[in-house]
Formats: C-alpha cells, sequence, structure tokens
C-alpha cells in the first residue's frame, strides 16, 4: 500500500536526506532533486519530493496537517520515529548519528498537501529554468 | 502507423501496461496508484520507468471515464532506455494532454537529456514558455522552434502533434488537428539521433510537466506522413483524449 506524502527540507539537509531515503528503500534514490527558493531563482534554499510512497516508509517520517482559515494553521504534528530510523539507516549501512536524523526530522516539512499547496504555505517556489 | 521506420506507443487507460513499480511486478489496477512502469505497445520495447517512488506519476480516470497519467509538476516523470531511430531524419509526436499550468514551461516528451545542446533531438512542452502557448522543436544540428501564440491558457485538454524534419527544416505544431505554429528555418545536418527519451521532464530533473497525459506517440521515419495518416493518428489520439 501507498501513502501520498510531500517533503520539503532546507538545502542544508539535503545530501543527508537523499542518503538517508536511498538506504531506507530502493524507490527512495533520486528523492529531493527539485530545488526552490522564495524567488523562483537560485539559489536553492530547498528541495521537494511529492508523491506516493509506500506505507512501511511514510510511517517513518514525521508529518504535519494543517488548516488554513486566512492563514495557515498547524492542527496536527506526528514526529518521526528518528530512533527507529536511525537503527534502519545504519543497518542498512549507511553511515549517521540518531542526532542527524532528528535535526532533519525537526527541519523537514512533511504533510499530505499537494505539493504546490505545500510550497505556497512556505512560500516557496519551484526554480525556473528556461529553454 | 502503417509505413513506420520505428516508433514508440504509451497507452495511460491501457492498465494491461501500467505497473506500479519500474520493474514490472506489481500491475496498475486502480486509480491512484502510482506508475512505476508504461510498457511500449508498439513492441520495439521502449518501456519508460520511474525508479523513485514519489516521483511516479499517479493514474486517475477523467471525468467522462479516460484514463491518465497525472504529473505533478514538481518531481515525476517517466524515461525510457536509449531509443535507436535509425538513419531517418524525421519524427512525429503525437500527445494527448490536459495541461493545468502555465507558470513554467512543461516538458511533455524531449529525446536526449536536453535539446539545447544535443544534436538529432526534438521535444513537445505544454506550456512553451511561462505562458499560454505551447511548442515544439525539431533540432538537426541547429534547433528550429515552432512556438504558438499565447492563446492557449491552461487549464486546457488538447491533441498535441509535433512534426520534424530535419532534412526538409520543419518544426511545425499541429493542436487539435490545426497548425498552430510553424518554423522552416534551417535546421542543420544529420539524422534523429539515439537517446533516452524523457516523459513529462527534461533529464528527470527540471521542466516537468504539470498535468495529465492520456497517450503518446511517437514515430522516427524516413518519409513524411501524408496529411490523412497524420489526421487519422490525431482522431485515434482524441478518442483517448476527448480535446475536440
Amino acid at each position: 500500500m501507498d501513502l501520498f506524502r510531500t517533503a520539503i527540507i532546507p538545502a542544508a539537509n539535503v545530501v543527508f536526506a537523499r542518503g538517508l531515503v536511498a538506504a531506507l528503500s530502493p524507490g527512495g534514490a533520486g528523492m529531493f532533486t527539485t530545488p526552490l527558493s522564495a524567488s523562483g531563482n537560485t539559489p536553492a534554499t530547498h528541495f521537494i519530493s511529492s508523491g506516493m510512497i509506500s506505507a512501511a516508509i511514510a510511517n517513518l517520517m514525521p508529518l504535519q496537517t494543517w488548516a488554513f482559515n486566512g492563514s495557515w494553521t498547524l492542527t496536527g504534528s506526528t514526529p518521526g520515529p528518528a530512533a527507529v530510523v536511525h537503527q534502519a539507516a545504519v543497518a542498512a549501512g549507511f553511515s549517521c548519528t540518531l542526532a542527524e536524523v532528528q535535526n532533519l526530522f525537526t527541519a523537514a516539512d512533511g504533510t499530505e498537501q499537494p505539493p504546490f499547496d505545500a510550497m505556497a504555505r512556505l512560500g516557496l517556489k519551484i526554480i525556473d529554468f528556461q529553454t | 502507423m502503417n509505413g513506420a521506420s520505428t516508433w514508440a506507443w504509451y497507452d495511460f487507460s491501457d492498465l494491461s501496461t501500467m505497473f506500479q513499480d519500474s520493474a514490472g511486478s506489481t500491475p496498475v489496477t486502480a486509480v491512484e496508484q502510482p506508475i512505476g512502469r508504461i510498457n511500449d505497445k508498439s513492441g520495439n520495447g521502449w518501456h519508460a520507468t520511474q525508479g523513485t517512488a514519489a516521483a511516479r506519476p499517479i493514474y486517475r480516470v477523467d471525468g467522462s471515464g479516460r484514463g491518465y497519467a497525472a504529473f505533478d509538476g514538481t518531481d515525476d516523470s517517466l524515461a525510457t532506455g536509449t531509443i535507436t531511430p535509425g538513419a531517418v531524419n524525421k519524427a512525429q509526436v503525437f500527445a494527448g494532454v490536459r495541461k493545468l499550468s502555465d507558470a513554467a514551461i512543461g516538458m511533455v516528451v524531449e529525446t536526449s537529456n536536453t535539446t539545447d545542446s544535443n544534436d538529432g533531438t526534438f521535444f513537445l512542452t505544454a506550456p512553451r514558455t511561462n505562458a499560454a502557448n505551447l511548442g515544439f522543436r525539431s533540432k538537426g544540428t541547429v534547433l528550429a522552434d515552432a512556438q504558438s501564440a499565447s492563446a492557449f491558457a491552461a487549464p486546457r485538454t488538447d491533441v498535441l502533434t509535433g512534426i520534424g524534419d530535419i532534412s526538409g527544416d520543419v518544426s511545425r505544431l499541429r493542436v487539435n488537428g490545426v497548425q498552430a505554429a510553424e518554423t522552416l528555418t534551417d535546421q542543420g545536418t544529420g539524422n534523429f539521433l539515439s537517446y533516452t527519451m524523457n516523459i513529462g521532464s527534461r533529464a528527470g530533473s527540471s521542466l516537468r510537466f504539470n498535468g495529465w497525459m492520456y497517450g503518446l506517440i511517437v514515430r522516427f521515419s524516413a518519409a513524411n506522413l501524408d496529411a490523412a495518416t497524420i489526421s487519422n493518428a490525431e482522431t485515434w489520439m482524441n478518442g483517448k483524449t476527448g480535446a475536440y
């Protein structure tokens, strides 16, 4: 079973996050490649990944719920099980500390919102490339 | 597709060709399931896949019962292995799409990781720029962009046809069976070359299409299709799309 998730993480965490999700699941490789910023221009301040992921992985991620009544209000927050994720990552051969996982989970914005809704809530845009 | 030199055909309404994983082991059986792989119905084996779970388009059905792949404009895309057109310099592309946004360039399909720097390539875009337009590019050693007027504002559903002829210097875009743009400038020399074909993005990393894709046919050939065959292909694609 798959669940829908949108995750936005600061650029400072992206290298660690990419390695972590790739270690946890083969389908995690290649996440967080879409750069974001407030202006839509470089440099990237955040990266986003959005779509259906396995429930097993989704349940390892922090999840927030938001309501909009003129402004966004946080209505719920489930912290990710950082210790479980840390153990699983190390078991998969990904070298990391529990503190690094906790730092990522604290910085991550994980929701069930459609990606453009989540980006709008955070005041972020996809960096616009031309051809 | 009578007389085709070689071609690829993706039908996002045909559940027998789609799988939730890139390996093709778990079939798509219901809406809201990810499309990790769609098999090429041409018989040439140019299946398109996506290995990253969150980057897979989602199978849905529109209000008229037509199945499509929903690309989120954020990170979704599919890609084939290397497609080998053969020593030919003409290409025809037919796509049934609904574009949902004009905010940024949306790559419906592009051969190679970028037509900007790779010769023997094409792309089809919706929109072509961050405006209410559409586009097709054909390139030998020199690119020729056919860009429509800004008269196609999202959201809208269309059958898009791209006609590329390197030696004949034709880059033509048709929308719902009617010519919408044409560029007849020199495309240089050479043939359409062997590359990965990216569906819904540039190289899986940028210019992501925000919209629905009902079907896609790409044909490479030594000879151009005649007008009747192009019309027949557009009519078939419209049956999958319901654009007009």
